[in-house]
């Protein structure tokens, strides 16, 4: 009836496909607070919780090197959790520059 | 000798590594690339004795053009430039690339025209990196007017064994003005091209950045424009460790995809095939300005292009020549490129996937599976360990990481990223037409980046997943 090649069919199927998920989800975010919190989530998908953070979670990350994430850890274990992400300028080795990279990295909960 | 084109590559290359360990005059390269030029001539008859010539001339092209290349012009700005310098300098030029922001500074590659220091004004030529406090509006092809301190890049170790100096001068920048004043004059420099490619780009993510929220917005940003800067660096950090980090960065797979799609599109409105065609290279091309025409980009480009040509012209298209000239036209614009990681990542990932897939494929016997899914998966899973041992080495050498999760990680994400992918594309021809339609299409664009963003999340959550190597 639509005189629709395959590849055509496969295209508009796929666009298709795509609206019948946005659509599906656009009514569940209205329904439940949580799902909008998931598809919108920010900061915690894409940092660190400062608080949280293993010492094997530092490898890799280029700036903080070992002896520095042994030093984070120490001052948490010291002086308890990080209230304010600020904070990890008290850390030895941390200075203004240092931070404005770390921030991108961790957030503080 | 049926692949010409890549034994040629792989003697310039050869050539290009000789002079970069040796470093021999330019002129001594000269003269045994025409001394060559003449034996081949003359024992063109000789069909041996002519290709053992023929590769000689190659092989010192090759070291000579290198050498050329990395000769600067004594106009060269980086003449002026020294490491412990504070005089004021006052310089003219245009505005090379696109301008981002990196750590509350504006960057941008400024080609130099005239310099002026206390009473002197000279004219100059070549680029260099500057740093500015941040300036609103500027754009590629500005022509500007900036005041500041000149210096040469000091030589701080980068990400594995190169250092930053090294990286700019692989980019053809060997000097970084540190601007206090940014004067603009008018946008009327270079190419008219690129702008168009500029401007596409712009509206594309300001699609993006409107109906996408949050870092998803950033890996789809990444994903179909090859732009980084939005994907948070944790995130990238962890894509880095998990080996999937290839599919935020415009690469060969974006550009199948994207000609899938041309093609697929000027089809259903019932072009001619050589329409088609003729209509598809220069989409592909205006596409690999878009997104900043960096190596895997010009590689695949290259490829599809011949692939193109070759089916016009009804011969049957050499995936190892497409490979070899790719490399070659890389080399020929840029010979420094050969020492440049992405360079090598992008070809070795390539050719160890056109070579080593093949005969992994029928050692393990996909063919003769009967359960579609199953030799699907295995099919993902034997291009993945290719790519993984194509790259290994490499990845040991410049980042220190082994990760055997890789994979098992490519596996499920590079589907992901493809549906990201196509999703993101049905997305901006979705938002030509209406905004409501816009909004429904982002949601599962959104919803498939948080997943990917999981799913390499838990995959490096696997013990053993990856190993920094010290």
């Amino acid at each position: 009836m639509f005189n629709l090649t395959r590849q055509e069919r496969q295209v508009i199927l796929f666009l298709l496909g795509v609206a019948w998920v946005g659509l599906g989800i656009s009514y569940a975010m209205k329904l439940s607070p949580a799902v909008e919190k998931s598809i919108n989530a920010d900061k915690s998908i894409s940092k660190l919780n400062l608080n949280k953070v293993t010492a094997q979670d530092f490898l890799g990350i280029k700036c903080v090197n070992s002896k520095l994430a042994q030093k984070i850890i120490e001052y948490r274990d010291d002086n308890g959790e990080f209230s304010l992400l600020e904070d990890l300028k008290e850390v030895k080795g941390i200075g203004e520059y240092r931070y404005g990279k770390l921030k991108e990295y961790f957030y503080v909960e | 000798m049926t692949r010409p084109l890549a034994l040629a590559s792989v003697i310039f290359s050869a050539g290009i590594f000789f002079e970069q360990l040796f470093k021999v005059p330019f002129i001594r390269l000269y003269l045994l690339a025409a001394l060559f030029l003449i034996l081949t001539l003359a024992t063109s008859k000789k069909l041996i004795a002519a290709d053992i010539f023929l590769a000689l001339l190659i092989f010192f092209l090759g070291a000579a053009h290198l050498k050329g290349a990395q000769a600067l012009a004594k106009s060269h700005i980086s003449h002026y430039a020294f490491y412990q310098n504070n005089n004021l300098y006052t310089l003219n030029g245009f505005i090379t690339n696109e301008p981002e922001i990196k750590m509350g500074k504006t960057a941008f590659i400024l080609r130099a025209e005239t310099l002026r220091y206390g009473h002197r004004e000279v004219k100059v030529s070549g680029d260099t990196l500057v740093y500015a406090q941040p300036v609103g509006g500027l754009r590629y092809g500005d022509n500007l007017i900036l005041s500041g301190i000149l210096a040469r890049p000091f030589n701080r170790p980068g990400s594995g064994k190169s250092s930053y100096r090294d990286y700019l001068a692989h980019q053809g920048v060997y000097s970084i003005m540190k601007a206090s004043r940014v004067m603009k004059l008018d946008s009327r420099r270079g190419s008219g091209l690129k702008k168009l490619a500029l401007y596409f780009k712009n509206k594309t993510e300001g699609v993006i950045f409107k109906y996408i929220r949050g870092p998803a917005a950033g890996i789809v940003d990444a994903m179909l424009l090859g732009e980084k800067k939005s994907v948070p660096p944790f995130i990238y950090d962890s894509m880095i460790k998990t080996g999937t980090v290839h599919i935020l960065v415009v690469s060969g797979f974006n550009v199948g995809l994207i000609f899938l799609v041309i093609t697929l599109l000027l089809k259903m409105i019932r072009l001619p095939r050589e329409a088609r065609i003729f209509l598809a290279a220069p989409l592909l091309l205006l596409y690999c300005l878009v997104t900043g025409a960096t190596n895997p980009v010009v590689r695949a480009t290259v490829m599809a292009v011949v692939y193109l040509f070759s089916y016009l012209c009804k011969r049957e298209a050499d995936i190892y020549n497409g490979l070899a000239l790719a490399a070659l036209v890389i080399l020929i614009l840029n010979p420094q490129q050969l020492f440049d990681i992405g360079f090598q990542l992008s070809f070795a990932s390539v050719m160890a996937i056109v070579y080593l897939y093949p005969r992994l494929e029928s050692l393990v016997g996909v063919a003769k599976l009967k359960i579609h899914w199953l030799k699907f998966i295995l099919d993902g899973f034997l291009v993945s360990l290719a790519a993984w041992i194509g790259v290994v080495g490499l990845s040991a050498y410049y980042f220190k990481s082994f990760a055997p999760v890789t994979v098992l990680a490519n596996v499920f994400i590079v589907p992901l990223a493809t549906l990201i992918n196509l999703c993101g594309l049905s997305l901006i021809l979705a938002a030509l037409i209406s905004p409501a339609l816009a909004y429904i299409f982002a949601l599962p664009c959104q919803f498939l980046a948080l997943l990917l963003i999981n799913m390499n999340k838990f995959l490096l959550s696997i013990p053993g997943a990856y190993w920094h190597l010290t």
